[in-house]
């Protein structure tokens, strides 16, 4: 092994190779923060250039495509609050207030630091461990996939600030839009009402810009006009930079959200999006000052950011041992493997050992060339912000329109336009949105989890969850208690003070 | 007034933008190739290796859209809809274009409104079990299976998918009863296998392989009448039809459909291309290094076999749906 190690280290030795990772590093954040545009549309397009190139530098670039475009989802969530991806809607909580307040920057920095540190963690942790995290994964099958989900959303909910009836209805509502389409398990269609538009149900990126932009949009148009035109971000501060000892406090928070994205990096599917949430939900307890989260505190950019970011290292692990895709992403670089005869599996090691040990360093040294790239491309984001409110919104709107229709159909735009509608009223009624888009993107791998589960149930699932699979048994355990724990803990807490007194 | 004189403006507009494709010779622009599937997957990769090679061919590019969703029929359905110009055709396989209609409510009529390009390949689904079961060969485990009904979980790719066709074909044909178990996707169902979650399942060659020489799978039968000569690790695997089950009979076409109502010339001119293409060298190395090979039939062939085949599968989800 450490013969190959030396060997792949050896491959690294070329410039052109980091040419590459940087030019995909660069295409990935200019895709990434245009709002409606995804990544893996993005690395699709590209795949062909890299059957072109040599491996060793076809596939790096592909990753540079993608760890760009999960920050360029980022920049975009953090400036005009429009999350490019699923994984970026946490950031959303604290961005849009961190650049109301002419922190854009800073936020910006820390997001960059943050994810770029976090995924280097992960990175590391899965070439050095990638044996045992390769068993783990065989390990976690539909029923556990489902307990985690389910206790990551306690976790969630118990932080939330809202008020629990109306996160619980729009967290309803958003898994009612969920189920829209077609049944994943028998593949009839339902909850259409007939309408063809709908027969696919609800495709995520119309819904994110439904929920997140065209509220904003509207609330603006209805504010008084003049008022709007003459408000304009703070530009004498937009541009300031991340100190050294804002960015030390959030040291404790980017680790922890490191081990939690690497955790939940090894739960096939839901990685990012669960991982971000989490991460955010976690600082936020650990915080001394949670008031702040979601009034632009930078520590709740670093929680999520941190966290996403750090579930990519695992998810190449079953793409490399298994030769098993988790995601869009992975598949994408499966075939960018399997154009050059790379067949991903149990012999790649004995097989292509040097390259494979290549390649994870070479996405380690991707995090370290992102880190300057970063912070010297950020510099006209956060100048774009600078525009005048009254151009920047419609700007927006004709992207986020662009944007949809780039990669769906024009039903998608009707769809997104009536979303936005609805999410203008909710939002009146002074609802959250945030559970219902994470309950919208979890409805069906909560669904196809539990009937999976049934299935292999063949009969009672509460024996079959608590007694037969002991990883589900103990997540769906402690989200019990930690649900009790919310419930009676404060009169716990009360009893056992009163003995003392 | 004022509408009657822009009226005259697009009237002189359509004058003298009319001649313009009559002119030209097909194709003059872009062709846009719809595959009613997500990114990543087989169909996907494919596309990104031929639609670099068939531009040479075509003399102009072919773009990939990706429509999936509603299981297929989406995508499938947007090509139905879409001009029989030759401007939008689809790639798609055999599953969406000859099962899929008949168990959802969709707003085409498949046999009659696609007419297909080029068959360039298929893939055959291969019934794989673990090593650690008892089973060896394909009759150990029907008597397995048999003497423990419902006990063998058989996972598949989804309702209806690559996998699940097969397993319901065989299910049939021999009236076994076994668990089965839907997953996101072909990767998944491997995983469930490679996990103990699954017993057996059906994959194909390509994703079955490393596994196979890793000692952790056995190989019992591949489905279709065709074996699979060219391979060296599969090549003595029994047919289904050999093994007296010929009703065991899907395998993946890999088809290109344009929408009816094409002029003649413009089809054939497709098709012709898409033969030329076969021979094409790049087309070649690039089928090769995916691991995949080159199994084309023409359109008009294709077309003949299609209403037996829709047929076939009707009885099929009748069989299914009937339990």
């Amino acid at each position: 092994m450490f013969e190959s190690f030396l060997q792949g280290f050896e491959l690294l030795l070329r410039w052109d190779i980091y040419f590459y990772i940087s030019l995909g590093l660069v295409v990935g954040m200019f895709v990434g923060a245009m709002p409606g545009l995804t990544t893996v549309l993005a690395m699709a397009v590209l795949l062909p250039v890299s059957f072109n190139l040599e491996p060793m530098l076809g596939i790096p670039f592909l990753i540079g495509v993608y760890k760009g475009g999960i920050y360029g989802g980022s920049i975009s969530a953090i400036l005009v609050g429009i999350p490019g991806t699923g994984a970026s809607i946490a950031t959303t909580f604290d961005g849009p207030a961190l650049t109301r307040q002419g922190k854009a920057r800073k936020a910006l920095e820390m997001a960059l630091f943050s994810s770029t540190i976090a995924d280097f963690c992960s990175d590391v942790a899965t070439l050095f461990l990638i044996g045992l995290i390769a068993m783990i994964i065989l390990k976690i099958g539909p029923p556990e996939v489902f307990s985690i989900i389910i206790f990551s959303l306690i976790l969630i909910a118990s932080v939330s600030s809202e008020s629990g009836i109306r996160g619980a209805i729009a967290a309803f509502l958003g898994l009612g839009l969920g189920f829209i389409g077609t049944d994943a398990v028998t593949g009839a269609s339902r909850m259409t009402f007939g309408i063809d538009a709908l027969s696919a149900g609800i495709p995520l990126i119309p819904l994110i810009i439904g929920v997140f932009a065209l509220p904003e949009v509207l609330e603006a148009v209805e504010s008084k006009a003049r008022t709007f035109i003459s408000e304009s971000v703070d530009l004498s501060k937009a541009g300031e930079r991340l100190r050294w000892h804002e960015f030390r406090r959030s040291i404790r928070t980017i680790l922890r959200s490191t081990a939690i994205g690497t955790g939940i990096g090894m739960v096939p599917g839901v990685g990012q999006v669960v991982a971000a949430f989490v991460g955010y939900s976690a600082a936020k307890r650990a915080s001394k000052t949670p008031e702040n989260f979601g009034k632009g505190e930078l520590d709740g950019i670093a929680g999520p950011e941190a966290a996403n970011n750090a579930v990519n290292g695992p998810t190449l692990v079953p793409l490399l041992t298994l030769g098993i895709p988790g995601d869009n992403v992975t598949a994408i670089l499966l075939g960018a493997f399997v154009a050059h005869g790379i067949r991903p599996g149990p012999q790649i090691f004995l097989e292509q050992g040097p390259l494979v040990y290549a390649l994870l360093l070479a996405i380690i040294i991707a995090n370290v060339l992102f880190i300057f790239l970063g912070y010297v491309l950020l510099k006209p984001f956060a100048k774009a912000i600078q525009l005048k409110k009254a151009y920047l919104i419609p700007a927006i709107l004709a992207l986020s329109f662009v944007g949809t229709l780039s990669t769906g159909t024009a039903s998608d735009l009707a769809v997104m336009v009536a979303i936005g509608l609805c999410a203008y009223i909710l939002r009146k009624l002074r609802f959250d949105l945030a559970p219902l888009v994470i309950a919208f993107v979890l409805a069906e791998p909560i669904e196809y989890t539990l009937s999976q589960s049934m299935l292999y149930a063949r009969g009672d699932i509460f024996e079959y969850l608590f007694l037969q699979r002991p990883i589900a048994s103990v997540f769906l355990t402690a989200g019990v208690l930690w649900i009790g724990w919310m419930i009676f803990g404060p009169w716990i807490r009360r009893r056992i003070g009163q003995q003392r007194a | 007034m004022k509408s009657i004189r822009y009226l005259w403006i697009l009237a002189l507009a359509a004058v003298i933008a009319a001649p313009l494709p009559a002119v030209a010779e097909y194709p003059d622009r872009p062709i846009t190739l719809i595959i009613p599937l997500g990114p990543g997957g087989s169909h996907d990769l494919h596309a990104r290796g031929i639609t670099g090679i068939i531009s040479d061919i075509l003399g102009q590019p072919m773009v990939v859209r990706l429509v999936p969703g509603a299981g297929g029929m989406k995508g499938t359905s947007e090509a139905a809809k879409a001009k029989p110009d030759g401007y939008t055709i689809l790639f798609t396989h055999n599953a969406f274009d000859q099962l899929k209609p008949q168990t959802v409510d969709v707003s085409f009529n498949t046999l009659q409104d696609f007419k297909t390009i080029a068959r360039i390949n298929f893939a055959a689904p291969i019934l794989v079990a673990r090593a650690d079961q008892p089973y060896k060969t394909y009759e150990e485990f029907i008597a397995y299976a048999k003497a423990n009904p419902g006990k063998v979980n058989m996972g598949h790719s989804g309702v209806w998918g690559p996998a699940h066709i097969p397993a319901s074909q065989l299910i049939k044909e021999t009236g076994i009863k076994v668990n089965l178990i839907p997953h996101k996707g072909g990767g998944p169902a491997l995983q469930a296998l490679l996990a103990g979650e699954d017993q057996i399942t059906w994959i194909f060659a390509t994703q079955t392989r490393p596994h196979y020489l890793d000692g952790k799978v056995r190989v019992l039968a591949v489905a279709g009448d065709t074996p699979l000569e060219n391979d060296k690790d599969f090549k003595d695997v029994p047919t289904m039809a050999a093994l007296g089950y010929p009703g065991v009979a899907f395998t993946m076409d890999r088809i290109f459909l344009a929408p009816s109502g094409m002029n003649d010339a413009d089809l054939k001119m497709l098709r012709d291309s898409f033969e030329q293409l076969m021979d094409h060298k790049s087309f070649k190395r690039f089928i090769g290094s995916i691991g995949e090979e080159v199994m084309f039939m023409r359109g008009e062939e294709y077309d003949k076999l299609r209403p037996g085949r829709y047929e076939a599968y009707t009885d099929l989800i009748k069989s299914v749906s009937g339990k």
